[in-house]
């Protein structure tokens, strides 16, 4: 600490230049190892990417494509329905709305623990094939969509991880880009 | 699931439009965020179980057919309504109701047994075409979210929807008449 301080001064002083830049504090702690997960929807880039590193394993990533696309008038009236949010843990894949026209077929439904329900599925009422694999796109009242056999694919994944490392929580991130 | 339905899609899949230009209600049931359930309970009659996701009517003629959902993410509103000429049920129990669901009409007039020509005056031409086709002796409203009208039976269907509003209307047509409308406002 005292280094980089000494450092700091010179920098005021114009004089940096004369001296080594001193090496980065240390970390108070060291970055956690392996195993860890993370879920990730991009809403500019339209996909939803789940990544995991096992020692078993190693890195693994798999993307999927989805779309955050808020129907207008919801989104007027519940503010926040279609922006970013994070949480630290999903709950994964959840049944509880399989075979709903809105939700799509058994596995196409992920929890991400965001206690406003805004999780990622496929379905969507309206289309003329909700429970098709490659279902077509529809709207939301604030989740992510996706098609049903990515999702599934997605979820399969995330329940892999959950199964084997079951006291590893795998925080949620929708981000903007 | 009973997928016994065969659904033809249009040749070439239509880009939507930005703006639904179809009803924004039917009777009753106004599309804007969906009508309370309590409203429609009110004219059609309480159901047995008013806390399930599914509801199933039927006029006290037994010549049109009503069912209905909870919306996804609004559990005291309605998201998609269907009326028929044929039963629409996936296994509810079928309420007998003294409301006149045969003659409920949108804004328009459009409802069952109104000619085709009268909805593309209303609404113009549809954004989506389907052909619907059945072979299962089961009337049951089908799981794909269209309803099977029995063996034998064809319909056209004709939809209306846009790229970001969740409304959306279709209106099934056997010949050149309305046999069923589903119209809703769901996730």
């Amino acid at each position: 600490m005292g280094a980089n301080r000494d450092f700091d001064l010179l920098k005021l002083a114009g004089l940096e230049d004369w001296v080594d830049n001193p090496p980065p504090p240390p970390l108070e702690s060291a970055p956690p190892g392996p195993p860890l997960a993370e879920l990730h929807t991009s809403i500019a880039g339209n996909k939803t990417t789940f990544r995991s590193w096992t020692p078993k394993e190693g890195y693994q990533e798999i993307s999927i494509p989805t779309r955050v696309v808020v129907d207008r008038r919801y989104a007027a009236s519940h503010p926040g329905a279609g922006v970013p949010y994070e949480t630290s843990a999903i709950q994964g894949v959840s049944d509880r709305h399989a075979g709903k026209t809105p939700y799509g077929p058994a596995g196409a439904f992920i929890d991400t623990g965001d206690p406003r329900g805004r999780d990622i599925h496929g379905g969507g009422s309206g289309v003329a094939d909700p429970f098709a694999p490659e279902q077509s796109w529809r709207a939301t009242d604030g989740c992510t969509r996706g098609k049903n056999e990515d999702i599934e694919r997605l979820g399969r994944a995330i329940t892999a991880f959950q199964n084997a490392y079951p006291g590893v929580a795998i925080p949620y991130r929708r981000t903007a880009h | 699931m009973l997928f016994l339905l065969t659904m033809v899609m249009a040749a070439q899949q239509p880009s939507l439009p930005d703006h639904y230009r179809g009803p924004n209600d039917l009777g009753p049931y106004k599309i804007a965020l969906g009508t309370p359930l309590r409203d429609l309970f009110r004219i059609l009659g309480q159901p047995p179980n008013a806390d399930a996701k599914y509801f199933c009517y039927r006029s006290r003629d037994g010549e049109a057919f009503l069912w209905f959902e909870v919306r996804a993410h609004d559990p005291g509103r309605t998201g998609d309504l269907l009326v028929s000429t044929f039963p629409n049920c996936r296994g509810e129990p079928v309420q007998v109701t003294r409301a006149r669901i045969g003659k409920w009409r949108t804004r328009a007039g459009i409802g069952l047994g109104s000619p085709q020509s009268a909805i593309v005056g209303a609404y113009g031409a549809p954004v989506q075409r389907w052909q619907i086709q059945s072979n299962n002796p089961a009337i049951v409203h089908n799981q794909t979210g269209f309803p099977n009208p029995g063996p034998g039976w064809r319909l056209r269907e004709w939809g209306y929807e846009s790229n970001e509003d969740l409304r959306f209307a279709h209106f099934g047509l056997r010949g050149a008449r309305v046999v069923l409308i589903l119209i809703g406002n769901n996730e």
